[in-house]
């Protein structure tokens, strides 16, 4: 093992207050330094408390810079700490590792230089999009990708389950160097989506409340008004099912005859 | 003295006031000490509001992937294993020692039994190991 440094990616969940764990916590406050990135001003006041030294990873964020050496920046500063013989705490809002590059890129590297590192989970906005809509992933299942991703790849779309579409706030966004893309990008996505749905098929621009006083937001619309939709970087498209399951007979009647073996 | 964010946190923990009335959460904010414009963005579900009045640290950006990553250079490749290299003999600045410390304040303070028994097989080795190394629950 090198040095005494060592890494946690804990996650504090969607809501202050409400949603972190007894051991995501306990983590922060025994760091001896601890990284923030969570998604309200009012979060990272919230962890000060918990830890004398929390550092915001907001810093390495700048519009016309490229997210991934943004999150490259991010996991060299955990690193650095961690290689300095500290127990260092990356604070994550949601789940740390869903949608989350820096945290699986540090555990990596540092696992790789030989120290302990690991993640603890955390309620991510998929949980809380559950939660708020009823939603149940077993029912019929769920797919998730990123939003832009999913416009610059092709995916084999199951519209009889759900369809999640998380950082759609940004979508179709290829330079990673814009916060936000606007209704000619969100256009393109809704063609793309168009392949598999008809424009009037409804569809959730969904929010999680990151403060216990404010409400998750629900907006539901058809397809064909994404892109006119007001968006931003909280933002998380549902897209419901749209066709019923299909049996699948062959299977079915290879099950029928295993039973038969078997009794 | 009203310390916002605490309230924030107990509200948000706090079962019994998920969905409390305007009326009920008014007046204990002002039993707290909240002044007016707190306590009418906390009314109001005002986060924004809220956010601006606490000077809170500004949110420029949430999103944490990306939707492609580039290729690794060789040239990083090598880097790393550099990196590798010179973790060797990296500083030891005793927290062994506080780690070994924790351990005993964990058997002498804690009630091990009241702590080991939730049926995932969790119990202080494990927090050690897991401090130590990526260990799994359950595995």
């Amino acid at each position: 093992m090198s040095g005494g440094g060592s890494l946690v990616c804990v996650g504090v969940g969607m809501t202050l207050g409400s949603h972190i764990t007894p051991l995501a916590r306990s983590y922060i406050e025994k760091a001896d330094v601890v990284f923030a990135a969570v998604s309200a001003g009012a979060m990272e006041l919230w962890l000060a408390k918990m830890n004398p030294d929390v550092r915001s990873l907001q810093r390495y964020y700048r519009e016309g810079k490229s997210r991934l050496e943004t999150y490259r920046e991010m996991v060299d500063a955990m690193l650095a700490e961690v290689r300095a013989g500290k127990r260092v705490c990356g604070a994550f809002y949601g789940h740390p590792g869903v949608f989350a590059w820096p945290t699986h890129k540090a555990i990596e590297l540092a696992r790789g230089e030989g120290f302990p590192a690991h993640m603890e989970p955390g309620i991510s906005a998929a949980d809380c999009l559950y939660a708020d809509l009823g939603i149940d992933p077993g029912k019929y299942g769920c797919q998730h990708f990123e939003a832009s991703q999913f416009m610059l790849y092709r995916r084999r779309i199951d519209t009889a389950a759900y369809l999640i579409l998380w950082q759609v706030g940004v979508a179709g966004d290829r330079s990673l160097a814009r916060f936000a893309t606007g209704a000619p990008h969100r256009g393109l996505l809704v063609e793309a989506l168009g392949r598999d749905y008809d424009l009037a098929h409804e569809v959730i621009l969904y929010k999680a409340a990151t403060l216990a006083i404010s409400r998750p937001q629900i907006v539901r619309l058809p397809l064909g008004g994404l892109a006119e939709a007001k968006c931003d970087m909280h933002s998380t498209l549902i897209v419901p099912p749209r066709s019923a399951l299909e049996p699948d007979e062959e299977i079915r009647e290879r099950l029928r005859a295993l039973e038969q073996t078997l009794s | 003295m009203f310390d916002v964010i605490d309230a924030l946190a107990v509200l948000g923990a706090d079962a019994d006031l998920v969905g409390v009335s305007s009326t009920r959460l008014d007046a204990m904010l002002q039993r707290a000490g909240a002044d007016a414009a707190l306590r009418a963005a906390l009314l109001a579900g005002d986060a924004d509001r809220l956010e601006t009045l606490l000077r809170a640290p500004k949110t420029l950006c949430i999103f944490i992937h990306p939707a492609e990553e580039e290729e690794e250079d060789p040239e990083d490749e090598e880097e790393d294993e550099d990196a590798d290299d010179d973790d060797e003999g990296g500083e030891d600045d005793g927290d062994d020692d506080d780690d070994l410390d924790d351990e005993d304040d964990l058997d002498e303070e804690d009630d091990l039994d009241d702590d080991d028994d939730e049926g995932d097989g969790y119990d202080e080795e494990n927090d050690v190991d897991a401090r130590k190394g990526p260990k799994r629950r359950g595995s």
